[in-house]
């Protein structure tokens, strides 16, 4: 039988399936589900700061109703601060009571400051690893890119300094250049990046004349950007790639794996399919495996990934040319499709 | 050793010291000194150490009795102890007090000093609470100003320490404790400079301790009493020198010097003013303005009070002195003097025996009261009294800032008399509540403080109403300390954040000549001139006033600021005056939005920057003609029908000149006219309902869950429509009103627009294809201005039809309660008011006959607050009559109520007997009074004709006639009621509630139960739930609530009730039992609240959840059901459908813990699940018992 373990910035998980982060991590009973069918690890719906903003914002007005009014009742509940990330971390430790997979905390960050405490505090309760996720959009235009980068970076290597366990960063893929940013994400310490992130972008229902803020599911064939990025750099930057775009299926992982990755994450999929459908895409890699020989995961990993395709000396084919991956394989495609 | 300088008000001074030097804290809350306990305990729950490393406990008690019990308890047993109070509640603590300074244990009291309840209560203020203290052999040391506060607290602390006497430290109500000033914070390095640790150390070995046993509070005898008491002489005799000591120690670590008496003005001064408190500084404030003429004046500031120096006091006064005002904020009837002046009068004349005054001849002393209840003192007044002493004879025990036409005390003065600093810039703000413009200005304060080297100073005037209230705020900036404690009546800035304000404040009244107005208004630069009324106008152009505009509103909306337009104002303020430069005001307010904002997110942050922008180029000139061009003219304050008091009395107060009003025109004993909330026409709300008779069922539930009861209901004849107005509207009646017609009115200009009852109306129009409910009621909001006119002409000729024949309908159903005219109309409550619909159900079924006493809180004050009055009367002029005594006393208060009605019905029944006698009354009558049966409403009005009947017989000369006379109103049954919220009857009151239910006594107690002190700010009391945050449980409410109903089922002899608006039939049928049950009887009555955090629109909604969910369940115990063998529980509600979570967390009071401390909020709300579950069930399993004990379940 294949052995389908793998392992992710040094943890050992059964299975290149990760739960990605998520609204299924918003149960405990989801989580034991996962864990159930199969899953390598679970990322534990993300801590965001922006969410935590907010609701600093929302718990002032909330203490603040009715005052200064009536000079006897000037407030009418006690002035205390928001405990930050207490409920979430409360949570997670919750989690951690319930299941024994590795448990990736994901926090989303984009400044400097008390969120890099908040890391510690997903460690101390015990996750595995965290998933940094760097998301944000920047709508200023005085802020540049490079304000923008540095600013990440920052926070990066302020993390990694408080926390022992691994981390990894989950990337946008809009960055002028990506390469050169997941170089200086793993300089700055990172010890495995996701790619990608998905973007929630609202759309605008005619009718209603309002905005539309749906969340849309990936789909299967959204996964050839990480498939792209993640066979460009696995090769060239040396750390752990995880592909989170548009796998649904067994063979979709083993498509990332063959790209380079060390394992896959998987949201839409199990959105559409339910929790269990883990074991079917499990089955599926196994089976895949069965059929073609491979033992483990390590066996075919990073096969067609750009140096694995060049290192092995492939001819320079359209099947195997490394240039498949970079532009020039792009005109070849736009050309094919014409 | 570097120093902040920090905005603080009196409070947080006193409570920064007082938290840093105590290790247990035993509060209640009353105000003004409230925030010094909340502040303490926020520190506490925050972790804040004191200058020992440990976190000081708070504990609230049930009243400021068991707040001082315990105090003396923890003093006792050597803890560093402290507690905050004033007014009724530093009353309560007397006793306390005698013992604590009769056993010699050093404390700090620190006291907002406030009026007593006299005439009336007043919340504000002076000087009588503490005076009342002066004899209990605390020493007593006043602070006048903030920084004074925080710098006293901490040399009083050091002093009780080192003399062993405790001190009363106080300062002013209101005037100090809220006002916010600049001032230098004392560092915890300062702090343990201050205080000797061999003192506290000494202290706590003086402690009650089994390990080295002995004993207080022994008996005496007349043998030893006396020499005991005598034993502390010299304690006392030391004080002095003690805290001069302690004064001069401060100086050298701090820099301010102090002494037990500071002089200021002319060293060769003849007149000389004596006086503490914050009318010091004012007087400080004159004699430098009059010295500064050449005047030979001076002011001597009295710190320490008690023990009071004769020596420093002589002392410190010029030898020059000739004319001695000593100025007393406090009155004690029939006195010699008040307590200053006979102190002063002593003092010099023991000086004089003892040798060692000053003076070469005996100076002329004449004493005067001043500011009771926050009355302001300016320096107008102060020059008033040092121009009476330039009378050969000057007036003494007069009177300053009021017009005593009466017994002719007053001074007269002149108000345009001003020492305003023109290098002091005065601004005023006029905000709705709660919008954000106390917060502005007091940033604005901060912005100041903090980036320049002006001293500031804010105070905030708060309305007399708690919906659609105005605050206005008074800000002042200097180069100098700015002393000033009084209003601005100069003001260089005015700004108007409300533009529905124009019509109803004289905001220019204060505005000096050339200063700048800020109006916001959906109107432009171009258009807002002929928006104004006619006297606006007048004054400005008569002021020459700077009139600029700005649409601030609109402006916030499109920022995504929403109605807070805070930031906005802030910024054209800052514009508009240039306090700052420009460039550095508007840099400093970004970094005042970065520092206030900047946890809330860049975007919070951006959008404020950009509300800080905006103002700079939106504001915009108006350039005006010179002459009046409005056709609109301010509104009468009153209608010309109002009666005469209403005119020369309520309407001023109104109009905000009650300071004018003479002593001949106020009530001698503090009673009121009723029913005078109806000329108050405040128009407040933006959306009034508007009924649809085409759909109505005209169940009533909205005119009966109406808080203001501004909804009303009457069946008439359809002939009674002959002159109506032409949009007046009517329905055919329904049921048992067939056959005649029906209209639900509404008071447009009484109505607060909280649209409770849209809510709560079941009809729902259901869209014709999808079948859903559109949200269509039979009752629907619709935007006042337009209807106002129309609706107004409407509600009078409603006014105007006769009350519904009584024959036609139930009054012991929900419809048929509110045919009877409400008794309790356009209170002042908050908009939505949870408590306000029971007293108005009540006021409906039993006001006729209603006598009711009222515990002292929200109640008391939507009840009773001035100016104007909301009980009233029916048709034939009879109605509720309402007193407060107290907050602790309130059952007491309503059951001699009824000891009085009883004992007044006993005599007129001997009476009665002996008219008979005296053959002034028939037999017959006689007979058919005592035996008349008053058990329904048709009983009690066939008894009053017959009582009617009666005293046409008794107009007699005859000694009989004139004692029946008297007494007979009494043979006609009356109705004991006895109001109050929980903090009364869980809690300071539950004492006396206890002895009441169990006295048998027919009274009815009415707990209109928000679960927390609301009117003073949220306070948590013993109704409390579980896992509710409030003050004083900042860390969620650990202790199950307490179960008042059962502790009455206990008894067996009293009719209980649990109700809640969730049910109005339940309500009505439980209140017309409990009036019924000849006995005591509680109604409990469940009130949604604002201080539980929910918008009070959706409060039945909440009322609903507390039922469903068990929290809350209707029930009712009527002990007459027990002798004819019945089970007298009868559970009304259903078992819980839902959680008590899913309830709780539509609340703020429990939704904020989650987010304050989520693992207590996690414990605390599943026990509060498992509290709610088993109350459910003990009563469930009660109420299945047979009265024999047997269950009966039928399970």
């Amino acid at each position: 039988m294949a052995d389908i373990s793998t392992s992710y910035m040094g943890i050992l998980f059964k299975s290149p399936v990760i739960v990605g982060a998520c609204s299924i991590s918003h149960k405990i009973d989801n989580i034991k589900k996962a864990e159930e069918a199969g899953a390598g690890a679970i990322v534990i719906h993300s801590l965001f700061q922006e969410q935590i903003e907010y609701e600093r914002l929302e718990l002032d007005e909330e203490l603040s109703l009715g005052a200064d009014i009536y000079a006897e009742s000037l407030t009418y509940l006690p002035h205390m601060e928001h405990s930050g990330a207490r409920e979430h971390v409360m949570w997670v430790e919750q989690a951690r009571k319930e299941v024994s997979f590795p448990m990736i905390g994901s926090l989303n960050a984009t400044s400097v400051g008390e969120w890099v405490g908040y890391a510690k505090l997903l460690e101390d309760a015990g996750c595995d690893a965290l998933e940094l996720n760097l998301y944000s959009v920047e709508t200023h235009p005085e802020v540049t890119c490079t304000d923008i980068e540095s600013r990440s970076l920052e926070v990066v290597a302020d993390v990694k300094s408080v926390v022992k366990i691994p981390v990894a960063v989950k990337l946008s893929p809009f960055y002028t250049s990506t390469a050169h940013f997941v170089s200086k994400v793993v300089e700055a310490g990172a010890d495995g990046v996701v790619l990608f992130n998905r973007f929630y972008q609202p759309n605008i229902d005619p009718e209603k004349e309002a905005l539309d803020i749906r969340l849309d599911l990936s789909r299967p064939e959204d996964n050839r950007l990480p498939l792209r990025w993640i066979a460009i750099l696995s090769g060239i930057i040396d750390t752990d790639f995880v592909a989170g775009t548009g796998v649904y299926g067994g063979l979709d992982v083993v498509r990332q794996i063959l790209a380079g990755a060390r394992a896959t994450q998987s949201v839409s999929a199990l959105l559409s399919h339910g929790i269990a459908h883990v074991a079917v895409m499990n089955e599926e890699l196994e089976a895949w495996m069965e059929r073609k020989g491979y033992k483990s995961i390590e066996e075919f990993r990073g096969k067609l990934s750009k140096e694995g395709v060049s290192g092995k000396g492939f001819p320079e084919t359209t099947e195997g040319d490394p240039r498949a991956f970079e532009r020039a394989q792009y005109i070849s495609a736009l050309l094919q499709h014409k | 050793m570097s120093r902040k300088m920090e905005g603080y008000d009196g409070n947080s001074a006193a409570a920064h010291v007082a938290h840093a030097t105590n290790e247990v804290i035993a509060i209640y809350p009353i105000t003004p000194s409230s925030p010094m306990g909340e502040i303490s305990d926020e520190k506490t729950a925050r972790g804040e150490k004191n200058i020992w490393g440990t976190i000081p406990s708070i504990t609230e008690m049930q009243s400021e009795g068991g707040a001082s019990g315990a105090v003396h308890g923890a003093l006792a047993t050597g803890a560093l102890t402290t507690t905050f109070t004033a007014s009724q509640g530093l009353l309560l603590m007397i006793p306390n007090m005698y013992k604590i300074a009769g056993e010699l244990t050093p404390t700090v009291f620190h006291v907002t000093a406030r009026s007593l309840a006299v005439q009336a209560l007043s919340i504000f203020g002076d000087h009588s609470d503490v005076m009342a203290c002066r004899q209990t052999g605390f020493a007593m040391i006043c602070s006048a100003s903030v920084q004074e506060v925080m710098d006293f607290a901490l040399i009083a602390q050091q002093a009780t320490l080192a003399s062993r006497v405790p001190f009363l430290h106080y300062f002013d109500g209101f005037r100090t404790s809220h006002e916010v000033q600049k001032i230098e914070e004392l560092t915890y390095d300062d702090m343990r400079a201050m205080i000797d640790d061999e003192l506290v150390i000494a202290h706590r070995n003086r402690a009650l301790s089994p390990d080295h046993p002995n004993m207080g509070g022994t008996a005496q005898n007349p043998d030893v009493y006396f020499q005991g008491r005598e034993t502390v002489n010299r304690f006392y005799m030391d004080t002095p020198a003690i805290v001069q000591e302690t004064m001069d120690k401060f100086a050298k670590i701090v820099g301010r010097q102090y002494h037990l008496f500071d002089y200021v003005g002319a060293p060769d001064a003849e007149k000389v003013v004596i006086v503490s408190g914050s009318g010091a500084e004012t007087v400080h404030e004159t004699v430098e303005y009059m010295t500064r003429n050449g005047e030979k004046v001076g002011v001597l500031k009295v710190r320490l009070f008690r023990p009071f120096s004769v020596k420093d006091f002589v002392g410190a006064l010029p030898a020059t002195v000739k004319k001695i005002a000593v100025l007393d904020r406090t009155k004690e009837p029939g006195s010699i003097g008040e307590p200053l002046y006979q102190d002063a009068v002593t003092a010099i004349e023991e000086a004089f025996s003892e040798g060692i005054a000053p003076f070469s001849s005996r100076p002329v002393i004449v004493g005067g009261r001043f500011g009771l209840g926050s009355k302001e003192f300016t320096p107008a007044m102060a020059k008033a009294v040092f121009d009476n002493l330039n009378a050969a004879k000057p007036l003494n025990h007069f009177t300053i800032g009021i017009n005593d036409d009466v017994t002719k005390t007053s001074l007269a003065f002149d108000p345009s008399f001003t020492t305003a600093d023109e290098n002091v810039y005065r601004a005023m703000f006029y905000g709705l509540g709660s919008d954000g413009t106390v917060g502005a200005n007091k940033n604005s304060i901060k912005i100041i403080g903090d980036e320049t080297d002006n001293y500031a100073q804010g105070y905030f005037v708060y309305d007399s109403k708690k919906a659609g209230s105005v605050t206005v705020s008074h800000l002042r900036f200097g180069k100098n300390p700015i002393r000033s404690p009084y209003l601005i009546d100069q003001a260089n800035f005015i700004a108007c954040h409300n533009p529905s304000f124009v019509e109803k404040y004289d905001m220019l009244k204060n505005m000096e000549v050339g200063g700048t107005f800020l109006l916001t208004t959906p109107h432009g630069a171009d258009e807002v001139w002929d928006t104004l009324p006619q006297e606006v106008q007048q004054q400005i152009i008569d002021k020459q006033v700077k009139f600029y505009v700005i649409d601030a509103i609109s402006l916030g909306h499109k920022l995504g600021l929403g109605a807070r337009i805070n930031m906005i104002m802030q910024s054209a303020f800052f514009n508009l005056t240039g306090i700052l430069p420009q460039e550095q005001a508007i840099a400093a307010i970004k970094y005042a939005i970065k520092k206030s904002y900047g946890k809330y997110g860049d975007k919070v942050v951006e959008m404020n920057n950009a509300a800080a922008d905006i103002a700079l180029t939106k504001t915009f000139e108006v350039k005006y003609p010179n002459a009046v061009t409005s056709k609109i003219k301010k509104p009468p304050m009153v209608s010309d029908n109002a009666p005469q008091f209403v005119k020369d009395v309520t309407a001023e107060i109104m109009a905000g000149r009650g300071d004018d009003i003479p002593v001949s025109k106020m009530p001698i004993d503090g009673r009121y006219p009723l029913s005078t909330t109806q000329f108050e026409k405040r128009n407040i709300a933006v959306d009034i309902p508007v009924w649809n008779p085409e759909i109505c069922v005209q169940c009533g539930r909205c005119s009966l869950l109406c808080p203001h009861a501004t909804i009303r209901m009457k069946a008439y004849d359809e002939s009674q429509l002959a002159k109506a107005p032409a949009t007046f509207k009517s329905a055919d009646g329904k049921a048992k009103l067939k056959g005649n017609k029906v209209t639900i009115q509404i008071a447009p200009e009484d109505c607060t627009g909280c649209g409770l009852c849209v809510q709560n109306c079941p009809v729902n129009v259901k869209d014709p294809e999808t079948k859903e409910p559109t949200g269509v009621h039979a009752i629907n909001m619709a935007t006042q201005e337009p209807l106002r006119e129309t609706e107004r002409e409407n509600w009078e000729f409603f006014l105007s039809l006769p009350e519904t024949d009584p024959s036609l309908y139930n009054r012991q159903t929900v419809a048929g309660s509110q045919m009877l005219p409400a008794l309790f109309e356009f209170s002042g409550a908050c908009a939505g008011c949870g408590e306000t619909p029971y007293v108005k159900l009540v006021s409906q079924l039993f006001g006729d006959r209603a006598v009711i006493a009222n515990a002292t809180g929200c109640s008391s004050i939507y009840g009773g607050n001035l100016p104007t009055t909301p009980y009233c009367q029916r048709g034939d002029g009879r109605g509720p009559v309402w007193s407060n005594s107290l907050f602790e006393d309130n059952a007491e208060f309503g059951m001699g109520f009824r000891l009085t009605i009883d004992k007044f019905r006993e005599m007129a029944l001997e009476l009665l007997g002996k008219a008979v006698e005296a053959k002034v009354v028939s037999g017959d009558l006689a007979e058919a009074i005592k035996n008349a049966d008053q058990s329904t409403q048709e009983g009690i009005e066939e008894q009053r004709a017959r009582v009617a009947s009666l005293k046409d017989a008794l107009k007699g000369e005859c000694s009989v006639c004139k004692q029946l006379a008297s007494v007979a109103d009494y043979l006609v049954a009356k109705s004991v009621w006895i109001f109050g919220g929980d903090g009364w009857a869980y809690d300071i009151g539950y004492g006396g509630l206890d002895h009441v239910l169990a006295s048998g006594k027919n009274v009815n107690m009415l707990v209109l139960d928000t679960e927390v002190y609301s009117n003073t700010g949220g306070q948590m009391s013993k109704s409390t739930p579980r896992a509710s945050t409030a003050k004083f449980a900042a860390g969620g409410k650990a202790t199950r609530k307490k179960d008042l109903a059962m502790m009455a089922i206990n008894y067996g002899s009293v009719y209980v009730a649990n109700v809640s608006l969730a049910d109005p039939a339940h309500l009505v049928k439980a209140l017309v039992e409990a009036e019924a049950y000849n006995g005591p009887s509680i109604i409990i009555a469940y009130a949604h609240c604002i201080a539980h955090g929910i918008d009070n629109t959706f409060g039945i909604e909440e009322q609903k959840k507390a039922v469903a969910c068990g929290h809350w369940p209707l029930f009712r115990y009527n002990p007459n059901l027990a002798d004819k063998g019945e089970n007298p529980l009868k559970i009304d509600s259903k078992e819980p459908t839902i959680s008590f979570e899913e309830y709780a967390y539509g609340e703020n009071r429990y939704r904020v813990l989650k987010k304050i401390d989520p693992d207590a909020a996690k414990r605390l709300m599943a026990l509060a699940e498992q509290d709610t579950k088993k109350r459910w069930k003990l009563y469930k399993q009660l109420s299945e018992l047979s009265v024999d004990g047997e269950c009966v379940s039928k399970d």
